[in-house]
């Protein structure tokens, strides 16, 4: 099944931030709260949005505008089921949080009244779905498993090593007989074992992932060949020729790509070069004692730790232009290449994402990650800095980048402190499998579609037996 | 911890010495470039190997006492430099804590340039939990790894911030200062203190805590820590302008596995992060400023952190007897005859007894009769099936090998990428055990043992922390699930690999902190400046 990432934001009322703040507070304490022995924290969440990965809601600071309600949701399947799910369970919750933010001035203000009016119980759904932001680059650590089969397999994996732990016998067999009678022990209680594992992503999904790319990468073309024509025309008015070109339609129009590409790259290269090596960086970022401390406190509790970021992006049009046209081709690329978890070598991503925010001026990035803040980042700038700056490069104050894609990042420290610098607390967040990292899951997986089939070669069950 | 079973031990004379009885080529250790060796402290380069007698004494200073008293401390004990040879006869070595800066009367404004691991202090409440020392009394993962009641001993930094609604208790003992001193024998040991003591009861320096530390060997010339387990050299080389590489067969190699510049380990030094490794800084024109280089430092400072580096010392008390009862019972639950208690606690440092790196069907071969160092798992150990994936060696430094295992069928293309991922967090070791030697490792005598870790570190964050949080310390590490590190780490239970079914032996508590604080290891430069501190004025 496929997830959807998405993020609901709102501009608060300035004077209503720390009242907002404590709305936060108040919602982690009572899903925290646990009155009754065996209670689970944010059970009462887990059990009310089946449908919900991770969320969280944040009051995003920001010293050029007003506060930001930012609500990040990772969930299964389409938005419509979602929202009526998170409306029935914490919906009084998110209606206070509106009330305390301004209005939207264009035509969401019928809409935002209606929901925040005193009183109201118009369903949430439709303005959620409006004040809704779409990714510019997702990555998701376990795509098209959803929450359910998730869940299973871990309990599955936890009944494994159970059977294991209490049947040392097992170990003098060999790993085909294994299989066998761990798939015997487990299935009376597992039934969905005798089932093929659902896939994960559909031919249609793949398709579709295929078929943006190639769109856009059409477009691209197009533009250029566009660009070719006018040139063309142009010079050919000066001139006073036209006849250079070829004939046959198809190769004018490709000799007008060529034409518009060779104007238009090295341009665009020159200015950008231009811009790199004069932009200017902030390598030490003023740090909030108190904010600092406040994302101290809520990080490195559970398996998983959450960042929000947001920044502004450099001015000027080539940057609007590139800052799309990168990120746009970073999404693509990754929503093609990035199936299996992996970005470069690292594996510690369950979802993540960008988007643009405020028409083009700032760029938000959610993250919900295995392990530290401080290791999450490490992992970037040893692992995968080049995409990371690809996508930060036209954040402002990031450190001073080449090309788009070197220097950035490698800088670690003063890419950490930016970095840090961007972020808010994330004053309520949530995760419905606080245990699992993104390899975990990977491997109660890879287990369960072991189990599932009837039987295995004895060199298939030792490959398979490593993951026990 | 770096990448030897426990602690960090001399060994460099050790191998030394091996190698030039059985290479053609002459073997010599890296070095600090003369210029550098001068002004930096000799523990930064050596272990004083030679010098297997030593006393760590923990120093309490008068509110107001300035510096002065380091210099009379230099006239009778000089600390030593980095030039140093084996022919010395004393050595010592001395670092600081943020409230001991304080106390010398180091302006609040140059302290606020030290890192913020330092100025909070490694029992801040979040960091504790990063680190896994959360007191016995509370219900967290961790519990049982610090000595019931808390630890003894801490900087006891403030907190300045008072943002912590609940910061931990403070420790009865507060520490400012670590002096060690090493010397040849126990007598020599003893007569260099009695004069540093006496000097320092007239400065009103008190000493608050002291551990007597040895390298002491056993019959067979093998210094082994209080486990049993012989110590060993696995540590990063440093490499780059400030230092004389090392010669030798395997210097290459050591340096492919085990190189970091030498700003990973000493501040003011490029580091990996593309910049000079940043550390405290002082005003030029602010009194004693000129005794500073300012090389590295911005326009207008002085540089106070330049040829210095951050000491990470934990006291880290080791039940024997505990351990290795405890190995008897879950090795009788394994119902293996081979399997004996030797056998699992090999598996959970990750080495055999006697050094040597476990590999599948064995032990790596040994290199000039030393157990061989300069080698990864991804290509020969991937699944943990010789040195298991969780064994603490491996949680230490697990070199090329995360993520550790992803079905039948691995990308090894990255490895190289892996293994420089893994140098990024690497830290210089410079424990010693204290404590007398068990004499049956199975009979608990009631005397207090254990390690003196002290480990040297440019960044505190990304070294040490990240070493204890990330690796030893994760329940997730290299695709392993709810265990950490098995001689580290609280009670539970550790995946040996194995075919067709890994072991998942129970393991308990046998090392508990005691102590612990981050330091400041000044450079000789830096030094001279502290010793010209004047107290500050009550009230002022």
């Amino acid at each position: 099944m496929a997830q959807t990432i998405l993020t609901a934001v709102a501009a608060v009322q300035p004077a209503s931030a720390d009242a907002l703040r404590h709305l936060l507070a108040a919602l982690t304490g009572r899903q925290e709260a646990t009155p009754q022995p065996g209670d689970q924290a944010y059970d009462a969440l887990r059990s009310a949005v089946p449908l919900l990965h991770f969320m969280s809601i944040t009051v995003a600071s920001d010293d050029l505008y007003d506060p930001l309600l930012v609500i990040e949701v990772n969930f299964d399947g389409p938005p419509a089921p979602f929202w009526a799910q998170l409306d029935a369970a914490i919906g009084a919750d998110l209606r206070q949080m509106l009330r305390l933010c301004k209005t939207p001035r264009d035509d969401r203000a019928a809409l935002f009244e209606a929901v925040v009016r005193p009183g109201s119980s118009s369903a949430l759904a439709p303005l959620l779905a409006c004040l809704s932001v779409q990714p510019v680059v997702q990555h998701q650590g376990n795509r098209g498993l959803d929450r359910r089969r998730i869940l299973d397999e871990g309990k599955l994996f936890a009944a494994l090593q159970a059977e294991i732990d209490r049947s040392p016998a097992l170990a003098a067999l060999p790993a085909a007989q294994v299989h066998q009678r761990l798939r015997a022990a487990l299935l009376p209680q597992f039934g969905w074992l005798a089932n093929a594992a659902p896939v994960r992503i559909p031919r249609a999904e793949r398709l579709a992932d295929l078929a943006r790319a190639a769109l856009w990468a059409l477009a691209l073309l197009a533009g250029l060949a566009l660009l070719g024509w006018v040139l063309a025309k142009v010079c050919g008015g000066l001139l006073g020729s036209g006849t250079l070109l070829p004939q046959h339609r198809l190769w004018r129009w490709l000799a007008y790509t060529v034409l518009g590409a060779s104007a238009a790259l090295p341009l665009l290269a020159w200015r950008l070069h231009t811009l790199e090596r004069s932009d200017a960086s902030q390598d030490a970022p003023p740090q909030d004692a108190a904010a600092l401390r406040a994302m101290a406190r809520g990080e490195d509790f559970i398996t998983q730790n959450h960042m929000i970021s947001v920044v502004h992006i450099k001015p000027g049009v080539l940057r609007m232009l590139l800052a799309r046209t990168a990120l746009r081709a970073l999404g693509l690329v990754l929503r093609i290449t990035a199936t299996n978890g992996y970005l470069t070598s690292m594996r510690t991503i369950h979802f993540a994402h960008w988007a643009v925010l405020d028409n083009g001026g700032r760029l938000m990035f959610h993250s919900n990650f295995d392990g530290s803040w401080e290791s999450y980042l490490d992992d970037f700038i040893e692992k995968a800095h080049v995409g990371l700056t690809l996508a930060w490069t036209h954040g402002v104050g990031f450190p001073p980048t080449r090309w788009l894609t070197q220097g950035g990042a490698t800088e670690g420290r003063k890419f950490k402190a930016w970095a840090r610098h961007s972020m808010s607390h994330s004053g309520f967040w949530f995760s419905a499998y606080k245990h699992y990292t993104v390899n975990q899951i990977e491997r109660q997986a890879r287990l369960a579609n072991g189990l599932r089939q009837a039987s295995m070669t004895e060199q298939e069950a030792t490959a398979w037996a490593i993951d026990l | 911890m770096g990448d030897r079973p426990v602690m960090g031990s001399a060994g460099e004379a050790a191998s030394g010495a091996a190698a030039a009885g059985t290479a053609a080529r002459p073997s010599t250790r890296w070095k600090l470039q003369p210029g550098v060796a001068a002004l930096t402290q000799g523990l930064v380069a050596s272990h004083f190997a030679h010098l297997p007698a030593a006393e760590a004494l923990f120093l309490r200073l008068p509110a107001t006492g300035g510096g002065a008293w380091l210099a009379a401390l230099q006239s009778l004990l000089p600390i030593s430099n980095a030039a140093g040879s084996k022919a010395d006869t004393q050595a010592a070595a001395i670092a600081f804590t943020a409230t001991g800066l304080a106390a010398m009367g180091l302006p609040a404004a140059v302290l606020a340039t030290f890192s913020t691991p330092f100025c909070e202090g490694m029992h801040q409440a979040d960091r504790q939990r990063r680190l896994g020392d959360v007191p016995a009394s509370g219900n967290g993962p961790a519990e049982g790894t610090v000595i019931p009641g808390g630890a003894r001993w801490s900087a006891n930094v403030p907190d300045a911030t008072l943002l912590d609604a609940q910061p931990p208790p403070a420790t009865p003992i507060t520490v400012h200062a670590l002096l060690l001193v090493y010397a040849s024998d126990a007598a020599a040991l003893a007569g260099c203190l009695a004069p540093v003591e006496a000097l320092l009861g007239a400065w009103h320096i008190a000493i608050v805590h002291r551990r007597s530390l040895s390298l002491r060997a056993d019959a067979q010339g093998q210094q082994r820590e209080h486990f049993g387990f012989v110590d060993g050299v696995s540590q990063p080389v440093p490499t780059g302008d400030a230092t004389v590489p090392a010669s030798g067969p395997q210097a290459d190699a050591q340096r492919h596995w085990h190189g970091v510049p030498t700003g990973e380990l000493l501040l003011g030094h490029p580091n990996l992060h593309g910049e000079l490794a940043p550390g405290p800084i002082v005003a030029s024109g602010s009194p004693g400023a000129e005794r500073l280089a300012s090389n590295g430092a911005p326009e207008g400072f002085c540089n106070l952190g330049l040829h210095g580096s951050y000491l990470v010392v934990r006291e880290l008390r080791q039940d024997v007897a505990a351990f290795w009862h405890s190995l008897d019972v879950a090795a009788a639950a394994l119902g293996l005859p081979e399997r004996d208690a030797r056998w699992l606690a090999e598996r959970i440092v990750g080495r055999t007894l006697d050094g040597d790196l476990l590999a599948p069907g064995g032990v790596l071969p040994r290199q000039d009769g030393e157990p061989a160092n300069d080698q990864g798992y991804a290509r020969t150990d991937l699944h943990g099936l010789g040195c298991p994936l969780g064994a603490h060696t491996r949680r230490a430094n697990p070199r090329d090998s995360l993520p550790s295992r992803d079905g039948a069928s691995p990308d090894l293309s990255l490895t190289e990428d892996l293994l420089k991922s893994a140098n990024a967090h690497r830290i210089l070791r410079r424990g010693r055990k204290y404590g007398p030697d068990i004499a049956d490792v199975r009979q608990d005598d009631g005397q207090d043992r254990g390690l003196l870790f002290m480990a040297l570190n440019s960044d505190l964050v990304r070294h040490f922390e990240f070493i204890q949080q990330t690796w030893l310390l994760n329940p997730s590490f290299a695709t392993l699930f709810n265990e950490t590190d098995p001689l580290l780490g609280p009670a539970g239970r550790m995946t040996i690999p194995a075919r067709p079914l890994r072991l998942r032996p129970a393991v308990q508590v046998y090392v508990q902190l005691v102590g612990g604080e981050y330091f400041f290891l000044p450079s000789l430069l830096a030094l001279d400046y502290l010793a010209q501190l004047v107290p500050v004025a009550p009230g002022a």
